[in-house]
């Protein structure tokens, strides 16, 4: 079983809406009695806050595997793509120890790790609202193989910078 | 008999259960079994507490003229530890490429559960036109 972590309000709510929450505490979620669980965790963690959030597409091999599988309908597979697509997105920035963006869940069974996040939106009318986001990924001998998330097909995808979608503090 | 399944196998099929019963029969029974009265919902379409989703479950079982739900979502997989669920979803998609033909989409539901009920629950979904309690069931 791994560290369970509070659940903290992440920002104002929208007027009438649920106040989004995040995790409390990264590190008590990563940890966990089944030590392939944990490594699995870090992994992905790791190469979040390495590759996608400091742009880091020169330790895309440290991560991921040669035959990665991308189910984003925006992103070809494979690791020399998804390199390609990082350094085309966004800018190479500090490496942080901890992931910025608004976590609220590391949730592992298998070989399978699943990130959850608040992603803020606009509607119709550009008044703001929160909804969340989701990245799955399958880990194989030590390295992501593969990758699922909830993106529809779109040509502004391509250039999306997630960085852009912190939320304000 | 003790039960032998984990926490999460456990959780897991209260999801599943849950998703056959309210989503794909709209029953009340399910709503009740599963849901704990103070749910809190992060879908922007949904108010929290459980009174809601017995409103959906009406509209489930009697859809009204003109309006169309969301396409159906096939079950991929679940993803369970302590007490979180994620159930991962195919979903075909309209093509903006290719007009008039589909594409594998995926969506995704996150459940938080204590003592056997749901008692939050996150998901993609954007913003619809009306949200759903303002739509009544024919």
């Amino acid at each position: 079983m791994s560290g369970r972590t509070e659940l903290i309000a992440a920002a104002e709510p929208v007027a009438g809406l649920t106040t989004p929450v995040i995790a409390a505490d990264h590190e008590a979620m990563l940890r966990s009695t089944d030590p392939d669980i944990e490594r699995n965790k870090r992994l992905c963690y790791d190469m979040y806050r390495i590759v996608l959030q400091a742009g880091r597409a020169d330790r895309v091999s440290d991560f991921i595997g040669p035959d990665y599988i991308q189910h984003n309908p925006n992103v070809v597979s494979g690791r020399d793509a998804l390199a390609a697509f990082i350094r085309s997105s966004r800018p190479e920035r500090e490496i942080e120890p901890a992931i910025r963006l608004p976590l609220i869940a590391i949730v592992a069974e298998r070989d399978m790790v699943q990130f959850t996040f608040v992603r803020p939106e606009q509607d119709a009318d550009d008044a703001p609202y929160h909804t969340s986001w989701f990245d799955l990924f399958r880990i194989e001998d030590g390295k992501i193989v593969e990758h699922w998330d909830p993106a529809l097909k779109s040509a502004e995808m391509l250039k999306l910078d997630p960085n852009q979608r912190r939320l304000a503090t | 008999m003790t039960d032998q399944r984990t926490l999460e196998e456990r959780n897991a099929e209260i999801v599943i259960a849950m998703w056959k019963g309210v989503i794909y029969e709209g029953q009340d029974e399910a709503v009740f079994k599963y849901i704990h009265p103070d749910y809190i919902q992060h879908n922007v379409n949904m108010p929290s507490g459980r009174e809601h989703i017995l409103h959906l479950v009406k509209i489930i079982r009697n859809l009204p003229e003109g309006f169309t739900p969301p396409a159906r979502k096939e079950l991929l997989r679940t993803v369970a530890q302590g007490d979180y669920v994620v159930a991962i979803w195919e979903q075909e998609q309209p093509d903006p490429t290719r007009p008039g033909e589909t594409y594998l989409g995926h969506a995704f539901d996150m459940f938080r559960l204590e003592d056997g009920l749901i008692v939050e629950h996150w998901d993609d979904t954007r913003k619809w036109p009306r949200p759903w309690n303002e739509e009544q069931p024919s």
